[in-house]
């Protein structure tokens, strides 16, 4: 017995040795992964270090959902900025920062915005370092009607869900203070799927709403940075679900809407 | 003067406590930068079969007798593949309930991984199931076990369960109850056969289970525990009850080496090795436990 557990010792040990070498052989190709769907900027970091310097601009000739997928093979901290010409929906302001450190495989910065039809920057700082940056972009035409609601959203005319999405909470803001009150809970027996949707006027001040359960937690639904959330779908084991405000000196609305 | 032919529990305690730390600490440095797979083979060729091989090669014992290489009946081979099938299910059904209770101390985040390129889940497949059960058992089995049995006799393969499981506090604390129940179906199936043969049988068609049906059984159940689970898991029990006490004892070709063990009881350096090691998985646990309440990310 002792010879058969050494010879399948010696045989794992020759086809682990292989799959170890294949493994390291491709690793480069794996580093980055971004989806194909993604029209990508890969920079190389080495050659010098960058302030704010202008890597690509994009002209939007209709209101688009644009999403970002951004991944590095370098551990220091790179900034990627992105200047939008037009209202970006849910923000304040018409910029979008992105920090990202060693990021690669499936794991990355992401993140999809809305924007009004005109054009977009986007801009790296980086130290003078081995490594890259890659970033990727999609651009999707929004359907008129679904801008046009979602543009009344931004402009402070929250009460406009999507199809089927109901109200179950809204509250005004201004003189509320409170962390991490429950403002909704959500009781589910059986495993199902919802959707979520969360918006909010304020333009001051601090308003976020986490989603925090059993086995799903979604952080900071909106934020200070982020003034919608639509349509967030997904599917939720049995249990008791939270939705918690963290609220000082906001002002606006807030309203969540659920699709069950 | 006799010459000792067995491991000691000191010997025991200090290996399993300095595998226990490298474990954790060679880990946390190797699977970031190696992958999951080739981490897996290092825990295991290195800091699991490398200790029982060179401390043998060391003693000059004859690995044959003392963890038990032995032959056994084609009986006791089948016995063991369906022991390991059917206390799989019922481990399985543990690990599920435990963490149902630990997750409602608070939820682990899963952070965002990189998922692992074919070849390193491969390396991890075949970690799981044909590493693992001949590392794991030389290990555990063949020293820890060898080494109790010669102070706690029948009882030696129940605390190499409890060291088994305690070790599985690594992969989580919902791990540990499951991996003990699985060690005391494989301790004691050395125990009885006298062949490590036997538990390894059992540990590769826990982990082959492990591998095709837990994620399988996951997926359908979408993480709630269906009523037929409950009843299949104490089926299961009950079968693989049966079936371990239908094996045939093999006579202990090493029944004299209680007269040849100079360590029956641990020294003091076997009992403080055994306290750090509790110490150190303790720890762990309490780890586990502040990251699901929020206090440490």
């Amino acid at each position: 017995m002792k010879k058969t557990v050494y010879i399948i010792l010696t045989v794992s040990l020759m086809i682990g040795f292989c799959l170890i070498m294949l493994d390291e052989l491709t690793k480069d190709r794996n580093e980055f992964n971004i989806p194909s769907r993604f029209q990508k900027v890969i920079v190389d970091l080495k050659d010098r270090a960058r302030t704010d310097e202008l890597l690509f601009t994009r002209e939007l000739e209709v209101p688009s959902s644009v999403e970002f997928f951004i991944q590095s093979d370098d551990m220091s901290t790179k900034n990627v900025k992105i200047i939008s010409e037009s209202e970006i929906l849910g923000k304040n302001s018409r910029e979008i920062n992105f920090t990202i450190q060693r990021l690669t495989g499936n794991s990355s910065v992401s993140g999809t915005y809305i924007m009004n039809k005109g054009k977009y920057s986007v801009y790296l700082t980086s130290e003078k370092t081995e490594g890259k940056i890659a970033i990727g972009y999609q651009e999707k035409p929004v359907e008129p009607t679904e801008f046009e609601r979602l543009y009344k959203i931004h402009n402070g005319d929250l009460n406009n869900p999507p199809k089927g999405y109901v109200e179950v909470f809204s509250t005004n803001l201004t003189g509320r203070s409170c962390k991490d009150e429950v403002i909704y809970t959500l009781s589910l027996d059986t495993t199902t799927d919802i959707g979520l949707s969360v918006y909010t006027s304020s333009e001051k001040g601090t308003a976020i709403v986490d989603f925090i359960g059993n086995s799903s937690n979604f952080i900071g639904l909106i934020h200070p940075e982020h003034r919608i959330c639509d349509q967030l779908e997904t599917t939720l084991y049995p249990g008791e679900y939270q939705f918690k405000l963290t609220c000082q000196n906001a002002d606006g609305q807030l309203f969540i809407f659920l699709k069950q | 003067m006799i010459k000792q032919q067995s491991p000691t529990i000191t010997q025991a305690n200090i290996l399993f406590f300095i595998t226990a730390v490298i474990t954790l600490a060679g880990s946390a440095f190797f699977q970031p930068k190696l992958g999951i797979g080739t981490n897996l083979w290092i825990n295991e060729f290195v800091y699991i079969l490398f200790p029982p091989l060179l401390l043998a090669r060391l003693n000059g014992w004859p690995v044959e007798d003392v963890y038990r290489f032995r032959k056994t009946t084609t009986r006791n081979k089948v016995i063991s593949i369906f022991s390991g099938l059917s206390l799989w299910f019922f481990a399985f059904y543990i690990s599920k309930i435990t963490h149902v209770l630990l997750d409602q101390i608070g939820a682990l985040e899963n952070p965002l991984q990189t998922s692992p390129s074919i070849y390193q889940s491969l390396l991890l497949v075949i970690g799981m199931i044909v590493l693992a059960p001949i590392c794991e058992e030389i290990f555990f089995r063949g020293l820890v076990q060898k080494a109790y049995e010669g102070s706690f006799h029948r009882f030696g393969f129940v605390i190499a369960a409890l060291l088994f499981g305690s070790y599985h506090v690594l992969n989580g604390i919902s791990e540990v109850i499951p991996a003990f129940i699985l060690g005391l179906g494989m301790g004691y199936l050395v125990y009885k056969t006298d062949s490590i043969a036997t538990s390894m049988l059992f540990h590769a068609t826990a982990n082959i289970c492990a591998v095709l049906l837990g994620g399988a059984i996951d997926t359908a159940t979408k993480g709630v525990i269906p009523a037929w689970l409950h009843a299949i898991a104490f089926a299961y029990l009950g079968l693989s009850v049966v079936l371990l006490r239908s094996l045939k004892g093999e006579t202990q070709s090493n029944g004299n080496y209680n007269e040849v063990y100079t360590d029956k009881r641990a020294s003091a350096a076997g009992v403080f090795f055994f306290v750090l090691a509790a110490m150190f998985f303790a720890a762990v646990g309490i780890m586990e436990i502040l990251v699901r309440l929020g206090i440490l990310s």
